[in-house]
């Protein structure tokens, strides 16, 4: 079940090269005014929530089994 | 870098060219009700799904499964929060830039994708606006069709705005006022092949030289434009003075005066 995990790690990686060169390109864009950092706030608030949930949850479970025990 | 869309050399507000935007609007916000809508789905459905389950006691959440489950979720979730924010920038991005003399229209796609259109009011000809359905109705919004003059016609399609009509009524006014500003309605209809360029004075009196005016870039782009249109018409006006063909006709009715 580990490669489980690590496939999740790797995920959890290119999520964030795609979201940290997204949000950048974002911010070039801002108007004065605009409500782009909010929302920008509102967004990284978010994926923490998500990852910092998902981690609470992973560390309860039990990790070293084997796959084939399923079967 | 400027953080900013200045870095595209367009008026913005905070730009130093701020002062000659008319119009800076955005896509109305009911036209991304429908996205709402989806992404709302998209976080609550597998909660529910979820609830559901627990409820009816099934013991899906037991053992190695549960593993599955927490891992799945959390990349759903994540890709789910990127969907919706993605969405929210093409929405947000979309802009429609009105300055004194061009119409900017920014097509957002996404995190790396935008289409960036401009159009000088000079070549603007027809201006129509378009309210069709249950939503723009209610919400006042709706598309504005702008066709450009010349032999290669096209169109600018601006979608959502936000009061179409004033919009569209804008956009002529300043289209009239920038032809009036710069004296060249009869160049332009001329151009637009409206109406015959007018004949030479071969008279014997010599004519005085006029100074030469200092030309700005849309005079120069417009003189060029109505040189090609001259040069493709030219040999078809063979008719007298006067007389209208039904080939002209044809052609809108153009008539030599």
């Amino acid at each position: 079940m580990i490669i489980l995990l690590i496939f999740y790690l790797l995920f959890l990686f290119v999520y964030f090269a795609f979201n940290v060169y997204g949000i950048f390109r974002v911010s070039t864009m801002r108007v004065k005014g605009d409500m782009t950092g909010k929302a920008i706030l509102f967004y990284v608030v978010a994926i923490a929530a998500v990852i910092f949930f998902s981690l609470i949850l992973i560390s309860s479970l039990n990790w070293p089994t084997n796959i084939g025990s399923l079967f | 870098l400027k953080l900013n869309l200045e870095e595209y050399f367009y008026p913005t507000p905070g730009s130093e060219q701020e002062k000659d935007i008319v119009i800076f609007a955005r896509r109305h916000w009911a036209s991304l009700l429908g996205q709402i809508i989806l992404s709302t789905a998209m976080l609550i459905i597998p909660l529910a799904i979820v609830i559901i389950l627990q409820i009816r006691d099934t013991h899906f959440y037991q053992g190695i499964s549960r593993n599955f489950i927490v891992v799945g979720a959390s990349i759903y979730y994540l890709v789910a929060l990127t969907f919706s924010f993605t969405a929210w920038i093409s929405y947000y991005y979309d802009l429609y830039i009105v300055t004194k003399d061009t119409i900017i229209d920014i097509t957002q796609i996404g995190f790396f994708g935008r289409k960036i259109s401009q159009l000088s009011l000079l070549r603007v000809q027809d201006v129509s606006s378009n309210i069709k359905g249950i939503l723009p109705t209610l919400f006042a919004y709706g598309d504005v069709l702008i066709e450009t003059a010349g032999e290669r016609s096209e169109t600018f399609l601006l979608e959502a705005v936000s009061n179409p009509q004033e919009f569209a009524a804008k956009v002529l006014e300043l289209h009239n006022k920038m032809i009036e500003g710069e004296g060249r309605r009869k160049q332009l209809m001329e151009g637009e092949g409206v109406m015959a360029p007018a004949e030479k004075d071969f008279s014997d009196e010599p004519q005085k030289e006029k100074p030469q005016e200092q030309k700005t870039p849309y005079q120069e782009q417009l003189q060029k434009e109505i040189e090609e249109t001259q040069k493709s018409v030219e040999p078809e006006a063979k008719n007298e003075q006067g007389e209208v063909s039904k080939d002209d006709l044809n052609k809108g009715g153009e008539v030599k005066f």
